[in-house]
């Protein structure tokens, strides 16, 4: 198991007895009466992390290495059908109970990808990182700020409020590396309701 | 409209008394009846009534208490003449006891036989604001992403999104729909979300297709290529063409040189050293899908009377599922089970009244013949397979019969089908579900009924029914 794993175990953890970060407080917006929303399927969940992270198709998720994570192995659970494989004829209407897994699965594997081409360099979406930091950025940080905004614009075609950047200030003062923080703060805003709904 | 109101209300409102006096003869005044006293319900707005209207049961006849009130009320009397009387008389009675009455839950869309049909109007949306949406009206902003996502595959990026907020409201309005021309054009509209739509009407099995893997003697064993049928679709569905065509096209569609969907026409060969894969039916023969080389192999099979063609036909084209008891329309005399299934049974002969006539307009249509193998015949026109395969055919001459009217084939019977106001109401609802992730809710169904109504002064074009509908409240209101 590697540090990373460790880490992630220790934050996925949290997230789960914790209900999960809010985005936003919720006393403080007006709600939508109609609350609904569509779900980001396997194809379109695929192409905006593509275009999020700037990696190629082939890049976002693979299972052994060769088979397509949103196209071939998950593609039922993230929303697709699969009529020549399986007859399925037609998508499920709703999310399994192994979509938020496997949503993880892509996600992290993704942000892993990004990052790792990042730290060979020229880094393209962790451009105010040092990637061979031995430390995440400190929270509220120049170099903070810089990366979780860049996630925000990218993942969510907004920037982030204070109390989002507070949120991901949490995660940085876990004791991590810089490649560390990076994945998980790039999971944790692609892994949001906002970005897989619609 | 009021012509599928009268048919779809058939198929409620006629089963009542066709049960209670053993005669399943369609009871057209009916339903002319039920939309003169209701012809504002969403009932009759485009929704496809079933038989739980008023049963809970056809076979045997069990009714909801709705039912069992319109039956009370008719007293034995004729069906025909008391209907209205006995619909009227029942309307201030709250017969499934839920609280509201049999009038308000016709207008409301809710079933006045079910206690657990119920719908509650939208609330108005209260507190301090929201910065990221307009909460309860249309907000552009969100039909933005949505228009990207669904029609184009991709969210906007961030820079896009800057721009499209600094439009004038009028300039956003407008700004969608040249996004949506543009993504209507775009590869993952026409390559993959309109393909994936087409699946559980083309229903394909690799094995059989032209990428099946199997081959014997170095002959690859292609049954039928379902690739032609994906081709049809996507290019009926594309450019602002008359999606009607997906059922009269007498022409079929490859790719050209540059890789765009061009009609082909005339008799297609087979590939060379495949079994098939190509259209052999002569083009005046032919009925866009529902006369392809795959369809008539993967429905007809070997059968003599094809209804599973025809229920197929029935329910992908027009909506409307027989072994869901949706669109049943009996023909007089109907089933003459001809080929001795026992489809005059009682309980089958419900909706083999009305599919059998359907089903005879197939039955010049060769599904897959092995009786001179190793050489098949596989989704061709033959005049003289009806007489050859069914005993019985020349002195019964049955009728062809879809939608209430008659006629002489299986390509007119496709134009009756592509002009009726079920094939614009599926098409729109599917387009609708698709775009809004949910059936119409009932105070959708106003919209859902314009988007579908305007289909034939739009040429039939799915393009601009998008257009339309991406301008409905249920579409872009957060």
């Amino acid at each position: 198991m590697t540090r990373l794993d460790i880490v992630l175990a220790g934050v996925l953890s949290a997230a789960a007895c914790g209900g999960g970060p809010e985005t936003v407080a919720e006393n403080e917006l007006t709600k939508s009466t109609r609350a609904r929303l569509l779900w980001k399927r396997n194809v379109a969940l695929e192409k905006d992390i593509v275009r999020a992270l700037e990696l190629a198709p082939d890049e976002v998720c693979n299972e052994l290495g060769t088979a397509s994570c949103t196209r071939d192995v998950h593609h039922v659970a993230l929303g697709g059908a699969a009529p020549f494989s399986l007859g399925l004829h037609k998508a499920l209407p709703t999310p399994m109970l192994s979509t938020a897994v496997v949503v993880d699965r892509v996600l992290l594997s993704a942000c892993s990808n990004r990052v790792a081409k990042d730290a060979l360099g020229p880094a393209v979406v962790f451009t105010a990182l040092d990637l061979q930091d031995e430390r995440g950025p400190a929270a509220g940080g120049k170099a903070f700020d810089a990366t979780v905004t860049a996630l925000y614009r990218r993942f969510l075609a907004r920037d982030p409020t204070e109390q989002e950047l507070s949120v991901l200030g949490d995660l940085a003062r876990e004791p991590m590396t810089a490649q560390e923080f990076a994945i998980l703060a790039c999971y944790a805003v692609g892994s949001t309701t906002e970005f897989l709904f619609y | 409209m009021a012509t599928l109101h009268n048919r779809l209300l058939a198929v409620t409102c006629s089963l009542v008394p066709g049960v209670i006096a053993g005669d399943a003869e369609a009871k057209p005044s009916a339903p002319r009846e039920f939309c003169s006293v209701y012809a504002g319900a969403p009932e009759c707005l485009g929704r496809t009534i079933t038989c739980t209207k008023c049963h809970t049961s056809t076979q045997p006849v069990a009714w909801n208490n709705y039912g069992a009130a319109v039956f009370a009320e008719l007293g034995g009397e004729a069906f025909d003449d008391n209907l209205a009387l006995a619909l009227a008389s029942i309307e201030d009675v709250d017969s499934d006891g839920d609280g509201l009455s049999n009038l308000e839950e016709i207008e409301l869309g809710t079933n006045p036989g079910d206690p657990l049909s119920q719908w509650m109007p939208l609330p108005e949306p209260t507190g301090p604001g929201n910065d990221h949406y307009d909460v309860g009206v249309y907000d552009p902003r969100f039909a933005f992403r949505r228009v990207r996502l669904l029609f184009c595959g991709m969210s906007p990026s961030f820079e896009e999104v800057e721009a499209f907020a600094e439009l004038g409201h009028e300039d956003q309005r407008a700004a969608l729909h040249e996004n949506l021309s543009t993504c209507l054009q775009s590869d993952h509209w026409i390559d993959e979300a309109l393909v994936e739509l087409a699946h559980p009407k083309i229903r394909p099995v690799t094995a059989y297709g032209a990428d099946t893997s199997i081959s014997v003697m170095g002959f690859v064993i292609t049954v039928a290529d379902y690739e032609w049928d994906y081709r049809l679709w996507q290019y009926v569905l594309t450019g602002d063409r008359d999606a009607r065509e997906m059922l009269t096209a007498q022409y079929h569609v490859d790719r050209d040189e540059n890789g765009e969907l061009a009609p082909v026409e005339g008799v297609i060969e087979a590939p060379p050293m495949r079994f098939a894969g190509g259209q052999p039916i002569e083009p005046e023969h032919r009925a866009g899908m529902l006369t392809t080389q795959w369809n008539l192999f993967l429905n007809t099979m070997f059968s003599a009377v094809p209804r599973v063609t025809a229920g197929h036909a029935y329910r992908a084209f027009l909506g409307l599922d027989l072994s869901l008891q949706q669109g049943i329309a009996p023909v007089h005399g109907e089933p003459l089970d001809l080929d001795a299934k026992g489809v005059d049974a009682p309980a089958c002969a419900q909706c083999h009244s009305t599919l059998d006539p359907m089903a005879y307009a197939f039955a010049a249509y060769e599904g897959f013949d092995m009786t001179n193998a190793p050489s098949l015949v596989i989704g061709t026109y033959r005049p003289e397979r009806p007489a050859a395969r069914i005993p019985g055919w020349e002195e019964a001459s049955p009728d062809f019969i879809v939608l209430g009217q008659k006629v002489e084939s299986l390509v007119e019977m496709a134009r009756v089908m592509a002009d009726s106001p079920e094939f614009s109401r599926n098409l729109a609802h599917m387009m609708f579900v698709v775009a809004v992730g949910h059936e119409p809710e009932p105070e959708e169904l106003a919209e859902f009924e314009a988007i579908w109504t305007a289909l034939p002064e739009d040429g039939y074009s799915a393009n601009r029914l998008l257009h339309r509908l991406i301008d409905t409240d249920a579409f872009g209101t957060p």
